[in-house]
């Protein structure tokens, strides 16, 4: 192993939790992340599927009193941040490890001007006069595309696309090693989509940051990621290099999510949606969670949970059914 | 923002204008005659209809409010019934002490429900916020008489600390502030605590928390700037009353406020003192309002957004 492939960010076994007044909701179920240095990992699936639940839990976020982080360690650079206190929480969060929210229209203060907000990272991380930190975070607005003049602005002077270029510029304000990017163009016009894709994926590479891009888009994720992991109901069903994923689909939930996207060569092929809906986080299937909606399952698959095991160097799998002789998915044969 | 406030200013105008008519209707329609008061009951019909004349009373009531409406512009708002001083005078002489009230009353009132408020709202469900409920109910609950009266048996006729009336000194501001000020810190706990519950759930507190902000910082810098739009609101419209004099209070401790000096010149069928008191009410009531609206520009920039465009 060289320095290139040094672990940034190591999770294992996280386990997550939201309770309230005797009903306990399981958002993540044990799941384990690497992220490599420079790399992108991708954590794909349905709303509601945990992804910003193990994201938040990264920056230690996950609110209290209702959330706990149950069980595993989130290693940063060697260190367990569920050991950390507060103050060493604060110290690394927008430091070493920087989230991009989704909402772009409600993630801004509306009542502090954008540099303002861009500089307050800087003020807390690098130590440095407001002043200072201020003439950066103009800096960093023209390198997200947006002329420095406007920081003296207010959120409500911006438009979707341009605020979630400032929600950026603050993720990056302290260049974190790491970048948690929740669904970051969910809600922009697609035209806009591509363009704040394209200067993530530039600015990534600039400063060399570690992603891990969290999206329901498939087209998104064969955009930007080197690795994928598919989750389903705070588990992760399957994860693999982009070429595993895309082109050696093994679990039956990722095909489902590869038949639902309508295909622009083939207009006669019909979509075949995923039949039913996410369980019950409160009240999660016995065996494999994605059986009752899974249209290869048995009996079996109904009582043993499935383990996560390597079908090859990079690609793992979640699947029972693997273990009937000469089984393969639909796709696969296609 | 400044042509917005001169438009602002203007309105205050007919609104003055609507009230004082309504006043001087009102004070012409109630039972007791001026005339009479200022005479007594041993005056001959000569002398009554002598004085009427003089008084003007004896013209359709259209021209006496005229006639009224163009003195007051000229700051001529007559003279009172008994010792023919200038009614203007009169209240202006007492303004300063209901200011000073007004002010007091809502220091107290901010230096309470503001952390109480906050803690609240920021832990909610738990015996502070319990407690803060219960403070709120029973402060909202208390009639100001009664809570009055009760501080002054206690602090003055028992314990012997504080005075129970008039004006000596800051001693003095003490019991009253507090009677008006616990209704106030009451209903502005329960604000503080509702904004800020209302704004700890938003996202931006979360981008706030990202970016490796203290708890502290998040709250007072982060949460409590968009709270402020409830509370300056709360403690705006409950400043414009109290300048419209705390009644009840100032009447308890013979405070020399615009509040006892209206309740004593409606109980001596002082007309034009009434009249007066009223009106300079609805003024300084319409530049409050307006200050509000001032800060809030400042408060939230999409507010003076607004007002600039809708110029």
């Amino acid at each position: 192993m060289n320095s290139n492939d040094k672990k940034v960010l190591e999770v294992k076994n996280l386990t997550v939790t939201y309770e309230s007044e005797g009903s306990v909701v399981e958002a993540v179920n044990g799941i384990n992340l690497d992220l490599t240095a420079r790399k992108t990992v991708g954590l794909v699936g349905e709303t509601g599927a945990g992804k910003t639940t193990t994201a938040l839990s990264l920056l230690g976020l996950v609110q209290k009193p209702q959330g706990h982080v149950k069980n595993g360690k989130i290693i940063i650079n060697g260190k367990n941040i569920l050991e950390m206190t507060e103050k060493e929480l604060e110290n690394i969060r927008g430091k070493e490890i920087a989230m991009i929210f989704q909402d772009p229209m409600t993630a801004l203060n509306p009542v502090m001007t954008v540099g303002d907000q861009i500089a307050e990272s800087i003020v807390k991380h690098e130590k440095v006069k407001y002043e200072e930190a201020f003439a950066k975070a103009s800096e960093l607005l023209e390198t997200v595309g947006i002329d420095k003049a406007r920081a003296k602005e207010y959120p409500h002077q911006f438009s979707g696309g341009m605020r979630q270029r400032v929600v950026i510029a603050i993720a990056l304000a302290c260049r974190p090693g790491i970048l948690i990017a929740d669904e970051p163009t969910t809600a922009l016009d697609v035209t806009i989509q591509a363009q704040v894709l394209d200067m993530m994926k530039k600015l990534k590479d600039e400063y060399e940051t570690s992603m891990i891009m969290i999206t329901h888009d498939l087209g998104v994720v064969a955009e930007i990621c080197d690795e994928v992991a598919v989750m389903y109901a705070g588990h992760i069903l399957e994860y693999g290099v982009l070429e595993d994923i895309f082109n050696r689909t093994k679990h039956p939930y990722t095909e489902g999510l590869f038949n639902s996207i309508p295909d622009i060569n083939d207009d006669k092929i019909r979509l075949v949606p995923i039949d039913g809906g996410m369980p019950d986080p409160s009240n999660l299937p016995k065996g494999c969670v994605f059986h009752p909606r899974c249209p290869y399952a048995d009996e079996k698959c109904k009582t043993e949970k499935p383990e996560l095991k390597n079908i090859s160097e990079t690609h793992q799998v979640a699947c029972i059914a693997y273990d009937r002789p000469g089984f393969s998915l639909g796709r696969s044969n296609s | 923002m400044i042509r917005y406030i001169i438009r602002r200013m203007l309105w205050v105008i007919p609104t003055v204008l609507v009230v004082s008519f309504l006043v001087y209707v009102a004070m012409d329609l109630t039972p007791g005659d001026p005339a009479n008061a200022v005479l007594g009951d041993v005056a001959t019909d000569e002398q009554y209809n002598q004085v009427r004349e003089e008084m003007g009373l004896n013209d359709p009531i259209v021209v006496r409010y005229f006639r009224y409406v163009v003195n007051a512009v000229q700051g001529d708002l007559g003279t009172t019934l008994y010792g023919k001083r200038s009614v203007w005078d009169e209240v202006m002489s007492r303004l300063p002490y209901t200011i000073y009230l007004t002010l007091a009353s809502i220091v107290v009132a901010v230096i309470f429900s503001l952390p109480l408020g906050i803690l609240a709202g920021i832990r909610q469900n738990t015996w502070i916020d319990t407690l803060a409920s219960v403070f709120s109910f029973v402060g909202m609950a208390i009639p100001n008489f009664w809570l009055g009266i009760l501080l002054i048996m206690a602090f003055s006729v028992h314990l012997g600390w504080l005075p129970s009336m008039g004006v000596h000194g800051f001693k003095s501001i003490i019991l009253p502030a507090i009677t008006v000020g616990t209704g106030l810190t009451a209903s502005l706990t329960r604000t503080v605590r509702a904004a800020m519950l209302d704004v700890i759930r938003q996202d931006y507190l979360r981008t706030a928390r990202a970016k490796g902000l203290s708890n502290r910082v998040v709250i007072l810098k982060h949460a409590l700037k968009n709270a402020m739009i409830p509370i300056v609101t709360i403690i705006g419209t409950n400043m414009a009353g109290l300048l419209a004099g705390a009644m009840v209070t100032e009447t308890v401790f013979s405070w020399p406020g615009i509040g006892y000096l209206t309740i004593k010149s409606v109980l001596g069928g002082d007309y034009n003192l009434v009249t007066g008191c009223i009106i300079i009410t609805a003024v300084l009531m319409s530049l409050i309002l307006l200050l509000i609206d001032v800060i809030y520009g400042f408060v939230d920039p999409r507010i003076k957004a607004q007002y600039v465009e809708g110029r």
